[in-house]
C-alpha cells in the first residue's frame, strides 16, 4: 500500500494514546486521551481509503509533480476557512452569552470554557493554519525550491491540526493551565513543541536549498515568527506535572515572575504570531495581487529589524499599576510607544505599494481586502501604543476597550489579510483561471467591514464607559456606581457587538460558498461591468 | 566601511538570519525579565502569606478549570476608587505561591483579590449555583455541577509537584494532605490540626453535607483570597513602591 | 553572573546601544550604493509565475 508508513504510524499513535487513556490518573486525562485515540484512528482510516495523491486536481498534477509540493497547501486553504468560521461562530456564541447569560449551558459550554476555545480557535487554529499554509506556499515560490521533504511537510501540517484538536477538546473538558492564550496543558504543549521544531527544520531546510540567491523579506518575517514562537512557547509553558499520567501541571514560576513571563509571551504572541507572521503574508500576497514590487525593499529591512527588536520588550504594558515593579512597567511602556514607528513603517510600505495603481482598489475586491488589512494594521498599531501609556491604560485596562482593540487587529488585519491571500490562492491551487465570483468578494468585504465597525465602536463606548463608571464619585464623595450597575449598563453594547460579530461570520460564509464554487470550477455569469472587468 | 557589507550575510545565509533574530529577541528578555528573578525588592516582605491548604488548592484548580480568570481579575491597582471598592492594593508577596498567577486581564465581573470573608459561605454557594438568585443583574454563568463530590485521591502528588516548583510545603503538610482535605470541610473545631497547619483557613462545609464537594473547595479558596496578610500590622514604608 | 552583566552594563545604557544598532541598519539600508541591489530583491515574488506553469 502506498501510504503504509503513515497508516502504521497513525495506528501506533492511536494504540499509544489508548494505553495512556487506560493508565490515566484522572478522568480528564483518560477522556482526553480517548478522544485523541479516536482522532488518530479515524485519520488512519482516512489515509487508508483516500491516498493523498488521488486528491490532486487534474489541472495541476504536473505543477505538483514537477515543482512544488502543494497538497498540504490545498488542505490548509480549506482548513483555514473551516477554523475561521468555527472560531468566529464560537465568538458570536460567547458574545451572546454576555448579553444573555441564560445561553450558558454548563459545565462544558459555559463562557469560561468557551472563551479560550474562541481565542485559540481564531488565533491558533485559523491564524496558525493560515500562516503554515501560506508559509509553505511563499517559501517554495520565493526560493524556487520544493519543500525539502514531503513527509515532513505532512507531519508539520497534520501534526499542527492534531494540536488544535487536543487544545480545543481540552478547553471544553476543563483541561487548562489558566494562562491566557497558552491554555493547553503540558502534554499538548510537548506535542506542539515537537511539531514546531519540525516546522523550523522544514522551513529553514527549504530556504537552504533555494535557487534564488537572496532570501526574500517575507521569509524573514515567517522565520522570525517560527523562531520566536518556539522560544516563547517553551519558556512560558515550563511546568511540572502532578503526574506523568495526569492532566494537571503547575507552572515553574509564581506570582509576579509568572505574570511577567506570561505577558512577555502573551504580547509577543501578538507581535510574532499575529504581526510578524502575517506581515510575511502581506509581503508576498500584496505585491503579487498588485503585480508590482513592494514600495521600498529597503524600508522593509529596517522595519523588520526594528519591529522584532522592539516588540519583545513591550509585554509589561499588560501589567501597568500591578505589583510588577515600576521600572519594568516604564520600560514596557517606552518600548510600546517606540513600536509605533516600525509598525507604521510596515503599513506605509504596504499602502504605498499601490501608489500609481490606486484604481486597483476600485476594480479589484481582493485587493481591497489586502489594502484594508494594512490600513487596519496601521490603525490598531496606533491605538496599541496609545493604550500602553500608563495614564490611558489606567482607564482602559480591565475594560472592553482592550477587547475592541484586539478585534480591530484580529478582524481588520489578521482576518482580512488572510481572506485576501485565500482569494488569491484558491484559484491558483486548483488550477482555475479565476474566482467563481468577484462580486461576492465585494459583498463579503462590505458585510465584514460593517461588522468590524459595529464591533469596535461598541467596544470603545462600553470600554470607556465602564472605566469612567468604575472611577466615578458622587457629590458626597462616595463611589457613584456599584459594580453590578456597570455590568447592566453594558448590555446594549454587548448586543451590538454580537451583531457585528454575526455580520463578520455571515461574510465568511459568503467566502465559503465562493471558494466552494471556485474549487468546483464554476464561474458566475456576472455582467462584466467596468468595475469588475479591470481585475480580470 | 566593510562592516556594513556584513548584512549581506543575513540576507543569504538562513542560519545567520535565524541567529540574528534570536539575538534580537533574547536581549529584551534578558534585560527585562531576568532581573525580576534576582532583584530582592521585587517581592515585599510581609507576614502571613502561606501555601494554600489542600482544599483551597483544589478550589483554586477548579477556579482555573472553569476559566474564572477570563472575567475576574485578582489584582487591585493602587487607585483611590479601586482601593475603596475592593480593599488594599495587591502586593506581589500575596501571589508568591500562586502557580500559575491569576491576576487576570479583564473585569467583566468584579476583582476577586480580596473577596475572602466579604460574603458568607451560604451566599457564595447560592451565587455559584445561580448568580441571578442573589444578584439579579448578573451575567455570570451558573455552576450547579460543582455540587458533585470532589475527586482528591491524588492531592498528595499535587502538593509534591508544587513543592518541586518552590512552594514550601512541609513533609507533614504533604503526608497529611488527604486528611486535611476532609478535616477542613468536616471539622468545625477551631483547634483542629488543619487550623494550625494552615492559619485562617475557612473551616466547615459550605454545602452543609458530610462529604467533600467541588463547591466546598472553590468556596474555601474564594474565602481565603486576600485575607492572609493583616494590613493593620503592615508598615506602609515596607511595601511602598 | 548573567544577571550581573545585564544589571551593570546592559540596562543602564540600553538607549545608547539601541540607537547605535538602529542607526547602523538605517545606514546600511539607505546607502546609495545598496539602493539598486536591494530594490531588485523586491521583484522576487513577481519572478516565480513564469516557472509555475
Amino acid at each position: 500500500m502506498r501510504n503504509s508508513g503513515w497508516i502504521i504510524t497513525l495506528a501506533a499513535g492511536a494504540l499509544f494514546t489508548l494505553v495512556l487513556s487506560g493508565l490515566g490518573q484522572d478522568a480528564l486525562f483518560r477522556i482526553h486521551m480517548g478522544i485523541i485515540t479516536v482522532a488518530l484512528g479515524l485519520a488512519a482510516v482516512v489515509v487508508m481509503r483516500r491516498p493523498d495523491e488521488a486528491r490532486i486536481p487534474a489541472g495541476v498534477v504536473e505543477a505538483d509533480k514537477a515543482g512544488y509540493f502543494d497538497a498540504p497547501i490545498r488542505a490548509g486553504s480549506i482548513l483555514t476557512v473551516f477554523w475561521g468560521v468555527v472560531g468566529m461562530l464560537v465568538g458570536v456564541v460567547i458574545a451572546l452569552q454576555l448579553a444573555w447569560p441564560d445561553l450558558n449551558f454548563g459545565p462544558y459550554l459555559n463562557f469560561g470554557r468557551l472563551r479560550p476555545l474562541h481565542t485559540s480557535a481564531v488565533v491558533f487554529a485559523f491564524g496558525g493554519t493560515a500562516l503554515i499554509t501560506t508559509s509553505f506556499y511563499v517559501v517554495q515560490r520565493t526560493s524556487r525550491a520544493r519543500l525539502i521533504n514531503d513527509n515532513l511537510a505532512r507531519f508539520v501540517f497534520w501534526g499542527y491540526q492534531l494540536f488544535i484538536l487536543m487544545a480545543a477538546t481540552g478547553y471544553v473538558l476543563g483541561s487548562t493551565q489558566g494562562r491566557e492564550y497558552a491554555e493547553p496543558e503540558w502534554y499538548t504543549d510537548i506535542w506542539l513543541t515537537i511539531v514546531w521544531v519540525a516546522y523550523l527544520v522544514l522551513f529553514m531546510g527549504t530556504i537552504i536549498k533555494r535557487k534564488e540567491p537572496h532570501i526574500y523579506v517575507a521569509n524573514w518575517f515567517y522565520l522570525a515568527f517560527i523562531v520566536t514562537i518556539a522560544l516563547l512557547h517553551v519558556v512560558n509553558n515550563l511546568a511540572f506535572p502532578a503526574s506523568l499520567l495526569g492532566s494537571k501541571s503547575y507552572s515553574l514560576f509564581s506570582g509576579v515572575q509568572d505574570a511577567l513571563t506570561q505577558w512577555w509571551y502573551g504580547h509577543n504572541a501578538v507581535g510574532f504570531f499575529l504581526t510578524a507572521g502575517f506581515l510575511g503574508m502581506m509581503y508576498y500576497y500584496l505585491p503579487k495581487q498588485a503585480e508590482r514590487p513592494v514600495y521600498s525593499y529597503r524600508l522593509s529591512i529596517i522595519h523588520f529589524w526594528a519591529l522584532i527588536f522592539l516588540y519583545i520588550w513591550a509585554g509589561p504594558h499588560h501589567l501597568h499599576y500591578t505589583a510588577l515593579p515600576d521600572w519594568a512597567q516604564t520600560l514596557g511602556a517606552t518600548f510600546s510607544v517606540m513600536l509605533w514607528m516600525p509598525s507604521w513603517g510596515g503599513m506605509i510600505n504596504g499602502l504605498m505599494t499601490l501608489s500609481g495603481a490606486w484604481d486597483k482598489l476600485r476594480t479589484d475586491p481582493v485587493m481591497r481586502f489586502l489594502v484594508s488589512s494594512v490600513a487596519f494594521y496601521g490603525m490598531s498599531t496606533f491605538e496599541g501604543p496609545m493604550m500602553s501609556i500608563k495614564a490611558v491604560n489606567s482607564l482602559s485596562h480591565y475594560t472592553d476597550w482592550t477587547i475592541g482593540h484586539v478585534h480591530s487587529g484580529a478582524l481588520g488585519w489578521v482576518a482580512f489579510v488572510s481572506f485576501g491571500a485565500l482569494y488569491y490562492l484558491v484559484p491558483k491551487l486548483w488550477g482555475r483561471k479565476e474566482l467563481y465570483s468577484l462580486r461576492l468578494v465585494g459583498v463579503h468585504f462590505w458585510v465584514a467591514t460593517i461588522g468590524i465597525v459595529l464591533y469596535i465602536t461598541s467596544m470603545w463606548i462600553s470600554g470607556i464607559m465602564q472605566g469612567l463608571m468604575w472611577r466615578a464619585y458622587d457629590t458626597l464623595g462616595f463611589l457613584q456606581y456599584s459594580f453590578i450597575e456597570t455590568v447592566e449598563a453594558m448590555h446594549p453594547y454587548y448586543v451590538i457587538r454580537a451583531l457585528g460579530g454575526l455580520l463578520f461570520v455571515v461574510g465568511s460564509l459568503i467566502m465559503v460558498y465562493n471558494i466552494y464554487k471556485t474549487i468546483k470550477g464554476d464561474v458566475a455569469e456576472e455582467a462584466l461591468t467596468p468595475a469588475t472587468s479591470g481585475a480580470r | 566601511m566593510s562592516i556594513f557589507k556584513q548584512h549581506k550575510v543575513f540576507e543569504t545565509n538562513v542560519f545567520f538570519l535565524a541567529v540574528g533574530i534570536l539575538l534580537c529577541i533574547i536581549v529584551g528578555g534578558l534585560v527585562e525579565v531576568v532581573p525580576l528573578f534576582s532583584i530582592e525588592s521585587t517581592i515585599e516582605k510581609v507576614q502571613g502569606v502561606r501555601p494554600y491548604s489542600p482544599l483551597e488548592l483544589a478550589g483554586r484548580n477548579i477556579y482555573i478549570r472553569e476559566g474564572c480568570y477570563n472575567c475576574h481579575s485578582q489584582m487591585i491597582r493602587p487607585f483611590k476608587d479601586e482601593v475603596e471598592r475592593y480593599g488594599h492594593y495587591s502586593l506581589a508577596a500575596e501571589s508568591m505561591y500562586d502557580h500559575p498567577f491569576q491576576w487576570g486581564s479583564k473585569r467583566t465581573g468584579p476583582d476577586l483579590a480580596r473577596v475572602g470573608g466579604k460574603f458568607t459561605n451560604e451566599w457564595q454557594v447560592r451565587h455559584l449555583i445561580n448568580p441571578r438568585d442573589v444578584v439579579p443583574g448578573s451575567i455570570m454563568p451558573g455552576y450547579p455541577h460543582l455540587k458533585r463530590s470532589l475527586d482528591y485521591g491524588d492531592i498528595e502528588a499535587h502538593l509534591k509537584a508544587l513543592s518541586v516548583v518552590g512552594v514550601p510545603y512541609t513533609a507533614e503538610q504533604i503526608t497529611n494532605a488527604k486528611k486535611d482535605m476532609a478535616e477542613q470541610v468536616l471539622s468545625e473545631a477551631p483547634d483542629a490540626a488543619i487550623a494550625k497547619r494552615y492559619p485562617k483557613a475557612r473551616m466547615g462545609s459550605a454545602m452543609g453535607t458530610d462529604k467533600v464537594t467541588e463547591m466546598d473547595a472553590l468556596v474555601a479558596y474564594l474565602q481565603i483570597l486576600g485575607t492572609m496578610v493583616d494590613f493593620t500590622k503592615v508598615n506602609p514604608e515596607a511595601i511602598r513602591r | 553572573m548573567l544577571a550581573h552583566i545585564v544589571e551593570t552594563y546592559l540596562r543602564p545604557i540600553w538607549g545608547l546601544w539601541l540607537m547605535i544598532f538602529f542607526l547602523g541598519i538605517v545606514f546600511y539600508a539607505f546607502r546609495p550604493k545598496n539602493k539598486q541591489r536591494l530594490e531588485e530583491h523586491g521583484s522576487i515574488p513577481l519572478k516565480d509565475d513564469n516557472e509555475e506553469r
